[in-house]
């Protein structure tokens, strides 16, 4: 701010409220017709207008989502006497690294004992013939050097995928087996679509979706929705782009924003129930509730918590 | 000639915020829920642009820990719930760089150094700037020019004379004015 006005020092003055009434008045007079101190009032907002342009593209909404989980069990955690307010980092990367342990540890299990199981699909795409049954049917598309296992129990049909691509393409009638595809940070759930998963060195990298929809819950994140249309990718939380090209240049999805927003919420909804029903003393209620949550969010930020309810250890709480 | 900056006014102030203030207060963690959903986002990026992305989200964690502690003590003195959480996090940043300068003064007893607070390479010339003031002068900066609050809430917030915060934002805006004469020479 370089000015010769012997009036420059009211620039600021009046910016932060120090001038009142009359001297006010006076100032806005002058400076009305002094280019000087228009010029100086310009630099002061453009300094204002460069700070309001910092840091706000890093607030997104998963940060968000998360610190809130971490605000909540921190302040209850606190409230019912227990002390992990500092901890919560570290233990959720421990927790994260156990789950891609133990993913990892299940694969290879899976991988040695499991029939028709396999390391690698052969080079560039492999394709199995669907499977024989009344009401789901699976095409699988593996993607080059793809490690995954693939195998059926019970009502559920289940993919462990330990690293590559694997696109799947499901059929299924009312009542049909559910089909899984197991990652080494979570499991994404096929809700009756088209959709292809890709992991990368222990994580899910990119959930595509062509049609129908999926549910991806993985470790440290609030359930998300994938629908057609859209792509979920381990830096971005969704983007949407048109069914013919997936392009990762394209805008953010509000859509599947929301729809990550309103599971985060139901979560919330279910952890504070539990507490609720534990203060009361209403145990019982409380680890059916307990159970109900693990169930519905099996990566939820309480989960660790919440099993515990489950199995009857409520009283090792110190509830207020 | 503008008027002085009020940027986001309280909406409606003492109303829907006081009341989950008290329900807060009274161990509602729905109610805490509430109150992150509605001025979290705010907070965060006022964090961001204070400390840095990489600790922002533990000021934000630990304003609202504060805050559930503190919410029965939460009288309305505070312009707004808005201003009164503004307050803790600015507060926090400050004795954020208390701690800092105790443990750069703990390392130099021993021939080690502390180097100045992280992210201060590969950023914008506006960031390294805000990033050379001191904590004091950079809270008061982001608090009137980017929050909107006025000089007289400001004062408020942090609990110091309101000669106290325009000095400070006068040499804060300086010190601005100063590193970029420097830098673009």
């Amino acid at each position: 701010m370089t000015t010769t006005c012997h009036r420059s020092w009211e620039v600021e003055a009046a910016r932060d409220g120090r001038l009142t009434g009359e001297a006010r008045a006076s100032f806005d007079a002058h400076a009305a017709g002094c280019p000087s101190c228009r010029g100086a009032a310009n630099g002061l907002e453009s300094l204002a207008n460069g700070l309001r342009g910092l840091g706000s593209a890093e607030v997104d909404d998963v940060s968000l989502r998360r610190l809130r989980g971490r605000v909540l069990e921190a302040v209850d955690a606190e409230q019912t006497g227990r002390v992990e307010v500092r901890a919560h980092r570290a233990r959720s990367s421990a927790r994260i690294a156990a789950l891609v342990g133990a993913a990892a540890v299940v694969a290879v299990v899976a991988f040695f004992s499991l029939p028709g199981s396999k390391a690698a699909a052969p080079a560039l795409v492999a394709y199995e013939r669907p499977a024989a049954s009344a009401e789901t049917r699976v095409e699988v598309e593996a993607g080059a050097g793809a490690r995954y296992t693939r195998t059926v129990s019970g009502d559920v049909e289940r993919f462990d995928l330990v690293d590559g691509t694997l696109r799947l393409r499901v059929v299924r009638a009312a009542g049909g087996r559910r089909v899984l595809v197991k990652v080494p940070d979570g499991e994404i759930e096929d809700v009756g679509t088209t959709f292809e998963v890709v992991v990368r060195d222990g994580h899910t990298e990119r959930v595509g979706v062509d049609e129908g929809r999926v549910v991806a819950r993985l470790a440290a994140l609030a359930p998300v929705t994938v629908e057609a249309g859209s792509v979920w990718t381990r830096s971005v939380v969704a983007i949407a782009v048109p069914p013919s090209a997936a392009d990762a240049s394209a805008p953010v999805s509000t859509r599947a924003n929301g729809k990550a927003r309103t599971e985060a919420d139901r979560e919330d909804a279910a952890y504070l129930e539990v507490l609720r029903l534990l203060r009361e003393g209403r145990e019982g209620e409380a680890q059916s509730g307990a159970d109900a949550y693990v169930r519905s969010f099996p990566a939820g930020f309480r989960r660790e918590e919440m099993e515990r309810v489950a199995r009857g250890r409520a009283g090792e709480r110190q509830l207020p | 000639m503008r008027q002085p900056l009020k940027l986001v006014p309280p909406a409606n102030p003492g109303s829907e915020d006081d009341r989950v203030l008290a329900r807060v207060a009274g161990g509602d963690l729905g109610a805490l829920g509430a109150l992150y959903d509605r001025h979290a986002r705010a907070l965060l990026a006022f964090a961001s642009r204070a400390v840095g992305s990489n600790e922002a989200e533990d000021v934000v964690q630990s304003t609202f820990i504060r805050a559930a502690k503190a919410a029965s003590s939460y009288d309305g003195r505070a312009a707004s719930a808005r201003s009164w959480l503004f307050g803790i996090a600015a507060r926090l940043v400050q004795e954020r760089r208390r701690s800092f300068a105790r443990l750069a003064r703990a390392l130099s007893r021993f021939d080690l150094s502390a180097s100045s607070p992280p992210e201060a390479e590969d950023q914008s010339d506006m960031k390294k700037a805000l990033l050379r003031l001191s904590e004091a002068k950079r809270v008061v900066l982001l608090l009137a020019e980017v929050e909107g609050f006025t000089c007289e809430e400001i004062a408020t917030m942090l609990g110091v004379p309101i000669g106290t915060v325009w000095t400070r934002l006068h040499h804060a805006r300086r010190d601005m004015r100063a590193f970029y004469e420097e830098t673009s020479r």
